[in-house]
């Protein structure tokens, strides 16, 4: 009798594990679609120069400057390393934060949350969730608060040491919805001037305008990547908008699902299909991690490696891809620019390349 | 005797469990439709499982309440860990940061730590079934021999 119920057992344990093979078999994760369209490869090479192994994978990138690279750290977040972008030379930096804090605010887990930003010869520690902001001097390490009108905010660029860019979340008092907005805030003009008609909604107000917010020192001016759809936007420091620039895929309205979850609580019904990654600025190049692969892809090379689109921001031209490789089956997760550097960041090191130029790209 | 404790416990323990579960998912239904739509090996099936995950599990709590139904009951339970099992084990292999479906306290376990759960509850399972398998087979074979005296 005990030899059936054996049976019985094996067999739904057999076909458990065969139900959801299936299920897994059959699933998709709706991101590398080929949508029609042609990348351009061939105009740079891309060589790996140095790969510097990382304690641990809480690291981010805080900034690039044309000798140093920074790191910040997710589980200490005043602690950054400093590094040069040959990758030698390791350097750890306490970050010292004004004296008039208290002794609670410095434990305040929003202050936890906290990023640090380079912007030379600055720093900013930027804390959302407080919404604090604070800048130091870079070799000083002391810091001072700044702009203490800021709301909270999700995103921060600054444009000068005393004027910041953010994106934050807009809630009507009446209606209760949420959107992202851009608004802008400096020492000059304290009270926060949002521009409410810059990021525009398809399908909801929130989630479909997620992206990302960079800024071009070189040009003066602001980009917002959109992370569903195949736009951009240029904006001058004023947030007065110049361009709406177009990436080379085909995603013309964003695949996403919002539902609302609870009583004004909103989700994503279903992952959402990104289109463009992450995006970096190098003097007036764009660069755009994109996550749609081209026809004229392989498959099995676009899964294992990150493509970078590059787009001219005076000409609103895009101008050649290129790829950055994985490393040890890990694939990048985030990168920095500057010149013919590439930095990327991967989940437990950091790797050096360099970019050989076949033709000329501010052409 | 000893072996009808047991399973009165483990029985006692699937059907907490299982409309525990049960009642969280009906009670926060949209909520339960968001997290399985995120999650790519389900997001084209998350309404029909939106009812029919809670069915089973208010169902196969019926199944081993009844004693005559009990054995099919286990069998059932068994069935459904096995798979929310496989189910964690697939999930581990796509991303980490994906939500658990399970509802209430059983989001708040790490991925690593609910597939412990599972697996004691697999378990748990496994015994109930065999030791109710080899009751039956007691009874029988006393049966048998009272027929036979």
């Amino acid at each position: 009798m005990v030899k059936k119920s054996v049976i019985v057992i094996v067999c739904i344990i057999l076909f458990s594990f065969l139900v959801i093979a299936a299920l897994y078999a059959l699933s998709d994760v709706p991101s590398s679609d080929t949508k029609n369209f042609k990348r351009e490869f061939g105009d740079v090479s891309i060589v790996k120069k140095k790969v510097l192994n990382l304690s641990g994978n809480s690291y981010y990138i805080a900034g690039m400057t044309n000798s140093q690279v920074f790191l910040g750290n997710r589980k200490d977040s005043l602690k950054l390393v400093v590094t040069d972008t040959s990758l030698h030379n390791l350097q750890q930096v306490q970050l010292i934060l004004t004296q008039d804090l208290t002794e609670d605010d410095r434990e305040n887990p929003k202050l936890k949350n906290s990023y640090i930003e380079i912007d030379s010869p600055y720093f900013f520690i930027k804390a959302g969730q407080l919404p604090g902001l604070y800048r130091g001097e870079l070799n000083r390490w002391q810091t001072k608060r700044i702009l203490p009108k800021t709301p909270f905010f999700e995103q921060a660029v600054p444009i000068s040491q005393n004027s910041f860019v953010m994106r934050a979340i807009l809630t009507n008092a009446e209606s209760k919805t949420h959107q992202n907005v851009l608004y802008k805030i400096s020492e000059n003009d304290p009270e926060p001037k949002i521009n409410i008609t810059l990021l525009e909604g398809q399908i909801d107000e929130l989630f479909s305008t997620d992206g990302l917010l960079r800024y071009s020192k070189k040009l003066n001016l602001l980009v917002y990547t959109y992370a569903y759809r195949n736009q951009y936007l240029v904006m001058d420091t004023s947030l007065n908008l110049k361009h709406k620039g177009n990436t080379i895929d085909q995603t013309a309205i964003a695949e996403i699902k919002p539902v609302e979850i609870k009583d004004r609580i909103f989700s994503l019904a279903s992952p959402p299909a990104i289109v463009n990654k992450n995006t970096q600025i190098n003097e007036d190049l764009l660069f755009i991690h994109s996550n749609v692969k081209a026809t004229n892809e392989s498959k099995n090379i676009f899964e294992k490696m990150s493509v970078i689109d590059v787009y001219n921001l005076t000409t609103q031209a895009y101008k050649f891809s290129f790829y950055i490789p994985s490393y040890e089956n890990n694939k990048m997760i985030t990168f920095r620019i500057v010149g013919n550097k590439v930095i990327a960041l991967y989940d437990r090191c950091l790797i050096s390349y360099e970019l050989k130029f076949i033709k000329n790209p501010f052409l | 005797m000893k072996k009808e404790l047991i399973i009165e416990v483990i029985v006692f323990l699937f059907v907490l469990l299982f409309l525990y579960a049960a009642g969280i998912k009906l009670t926060e239904y949209k909520l339960f439709i968001a997290q399985m739509g995120v999650s790519p090996l389900i997001t084209k099936y998350a309404k029909i499982l939106a009812w029919m995950v809670p069915s089973l599990e208010i169902i196969i709590s019926i199944l081993l309440i009844i004693p005559k139904f009990r054995a099919l009951g286990l069998y059932a339970a068994f069935a459904l860990m096995m798979v929310f099992t496989f189910y964690i084990i697939a999930i581990f292999s796509v991303s980490t940061e994906l939500p658990c479906a399970c509802g209430g306290v059983l989001s708040k376990l790490g991925w690593k730590e609910h597939l412990i759960f599972n697996i004691c509850f697999d378990l748990l399972g496994l015994i109930a079934i065999l030791f109710n398998n080899l009751l039956d087979t007691g009874k029988q074979q006393s049966e048998t021999k009272i027929a036979t005296a």
